[in-house]
């Protein structure tokens, strides 16, 4: 999947807002996730071309971050805090009611594509946990009947 | 008993993350003040005398800071808000960032004015999504009506200030991470020295403040040292936000003066324990502060005697456990965390945290075949101390290894009777 040419305006708009090109590596790769739905081999391969930066320095970025996805993931994203104030809150327990009532595993898609399940570090909610958030809509206090009313309502 | 709400003062106000709102509270009046009629010397000077101490978990003296990069001759220079808030437990950046962004940004300019920078970056975790397009709209708003931009209050201040979005990597809130992930690598940390306060962003000089530590700037410049100096302790002075989490009947965010007690704190202001239970373990400082028992609840929350007590003030993240807590569990959970978050650049880190996780797992499975195994963490431990290259690597056993210290028995119960000594009923309702 190429970068369609409306795409590369505003990509080019990013890069000169930075006093180094390469600055604009992370807010070109959140645009193109956001407008490709992840980042494409082809993609990543015509930033690094147009950066002049070697394409395995940007596949090394494309994997290190954890919100940054190499491969197609489900329409709504579900992150799950597995940190230790979540964790003492019973956390695995949300998560395992997530996994059965999904029926995937932390780190898989929905056969239709409809969720991706991410168990993910501390999402800054402690005082509300514990918490996961969809896409960018967070929900506190979780308990096993709201999370199968929440999942009803995506 | 009230909070004392300086930093918090304009959350819950009606419109508190616009500009209307700001400038109701008084907002960008400290910046007017500075650009108008004090030198970048006196506002450093100021920050000097104050005593703030770095918010974000190192408390280095902000002053000094400044100072340091306002006397390199080298340009351009640059400010960076670090709101990269990933310590485990802590929340309280985020509602600044949320509900009064105009204050992170007055922060930043009174930053730049003082050291000679013209551009700021914010640099917000990529999960806080409503944090970022706060400060995007805070930043539109500040440019539209030249509280940023060129010419400020029309002297020959300019600054400018972009929003940077993470992506998702607890390495990054360290500040030489957060540099290379600016600057478009994956975020590992830097050999020190150089300090970014020399070479930092693109090899030039770099102010990196914590979120909470630039909304106190401009208090200090408005009101004055000697009215600041009135809260908190002679070495920690000012107020601190704590992030109050874990097993107590009201978490949140309170705000305290600087060497408030862990109990008043848990106690009064989070409503003690839920269900009446006894306080098992705390860690006050984040996922890499050491833990603290009912013994040390009188222990002042301030750099110096949280430190004395052998553990650290960190981010102010205060984590309670209860007495139906398996502290195994617990420091599995947390070295799980620092091996999922290692960048892997220097091998005490990278070998250690993982170590550190496979051991604890093989404990809490009842796999570990004799107590020697436990051992070995603190001789780990030791190790990454001593030779990691960043607070990541030195803060990520403290965990495991002070809950081992204070709960050594239950790890013992756990190698040699195959079980564990605490019952957890299940806390979730509806499963």
């Amino acid at each position: 999947m190429n970068i369609p040419q409306p795409l590369w305006q505003e990509i080019e708009q990013i890069i000169v807002s930075y006093p180094q090109p390469q600055g604009a590596v992370l807010p070109a790769l959140h645009k193109i996730q956001e407008r490709m739905g992840y980042l494409a081999e082809e993609a990543l391969a015509q930033i690094a071309g147009h950066l002049r930066i070697p394409q395995v320095d940007l596949f090394e970025i494309a994997t290190f971050y954890t919100l940054l996805y190499t491969r197609p993931h489900g329409d709504n994203i579900i992150l799950v805090c597995n940190n230790i104030s979540c964790y003492i809150l019973d956390s695995e327990t949300i998560l395992s009611t997530l996994e059965d009532e999904l029926k995937i595993k932390a780190g898989n898609t929905t056969a239709d594509n409809k969720f991706t399940l991410q168990a993910v570090s501390c999402l800054g909610a402690c005082d509300g946990g514990p918490v996961m958030l969809i896409n960018d809509q967070l929900y506190p206090h979780l308990t096993g009947d709201k999370i199968r009313r929440i999942l009803k309502e995506y | 008993m009230p909070q004392t709400r300086v930093l918090l003062k304009n959350i819950g106000t009606p419109d508190s993350e616009t500009l209307d709102g700001y400038l109701k509270n008084g907002g960008y009046q400290a910046l007017k003040k500075a650009v108008s009629d004090l030198t970048p010397e006196e506002i450093v000077d100021s920050v000097k005398r104050s005593g703030l101490r770095g918010r974000g978990g190192a408390g280095f003296p902000a002053g000094m800071k400044w100072q340091f990069c306002a006397s390199d001759q080298a340009c351009p220079k640059y400010v960076i808000c670090n709101a990269d808030e990933g310590e485990p437990g802590t929340f309280k950046d985020r509602i600044l960032l949320e509900e009064d962004p105009h204050a992170v940004l007055e922060g930043m300019a009174l930053a730049g004015y003082a050291i000679g920078a013209n551009q700021g970056y914010v640099y917000i975790r990529g999960e806080y999504y409503k944090g970022a397009l706060s400060l995007e709209k805070a930043v539109t708003e500040a440019n539209q009506h030249h509280y940023l931009g060129q010419k400020i209050y029309g002297t020959d201040f300019d600054f400018n200030i972009q929003v940077f979005r993470g992506a998702g990597a607890y390495i990054c809130g360290e500040e030489t991470a957060l540099l290379d992930s600016l600057e478009g690598k994956a975020g590992r940390s830097r050999i020190k020295p150089p300090y970014p306060v020399n070479q930092g962003l693109w090899g030039k000089p770099t102010c990196v403040n914590n979120v909470e530590t630039l909304t106190n700037i401009p208090w200090v410049v408005n009101k004055g040292v000697d009215w600041y100096r009135k809260f908190g302790t002679e070495e920690s002075p000012g107020t601190k936000i704590y992030s109050l989490s874990g097993h107590v009947n009201h978490p949140g965010n309170y705000e305290l003066p600087m060497g408030a007690t862990l109990r008043e704190l848990i106690y009064e202001y989070g409503g003690g324990i839920r269900q009446g239970r006894r306080l098992k373990a705390v860690m006050p400082g984040g996922a890499s502060s050491a833990c603290l028992t009912e013994k040390s609840l009188d222990v002042k929350m301030d750099f110096h005697s949280l430190a004395a007590a052998g553990s650290m003030l960190g981010s102010g993240a205060v984590i309670v456990m209860d007495e139906n807590t398996c502290m195994v569990g617990a420091a599995h959970n947390v070295a799980a965390f620092f091996e999922h978050e290692s960048c892997g650049r220097c091998t005490p880190c990278r070998e250690g945290t993982h170590w550190i996780k496979r051991i604890l797992e093989r404990v809490k499975n009842f796999e570990a075949k004799s107590v020697a195994e436990i051992d070995l963490i603190a001789d780990l431990g030791q190790n990454m101390r001593l030779g990691a290259f960043c607070p990541l690597g030195m803060g990520a056993p403290s965990a495991a290894l002070s809950i081992i210290q204070h709960f050594r028995d239950e790890f013992e119960t756990h190698v040699k009777e195959k079980r564990c000594p605490v019952n957890i009923p299940a806390v979730v309702p509806g499963l």
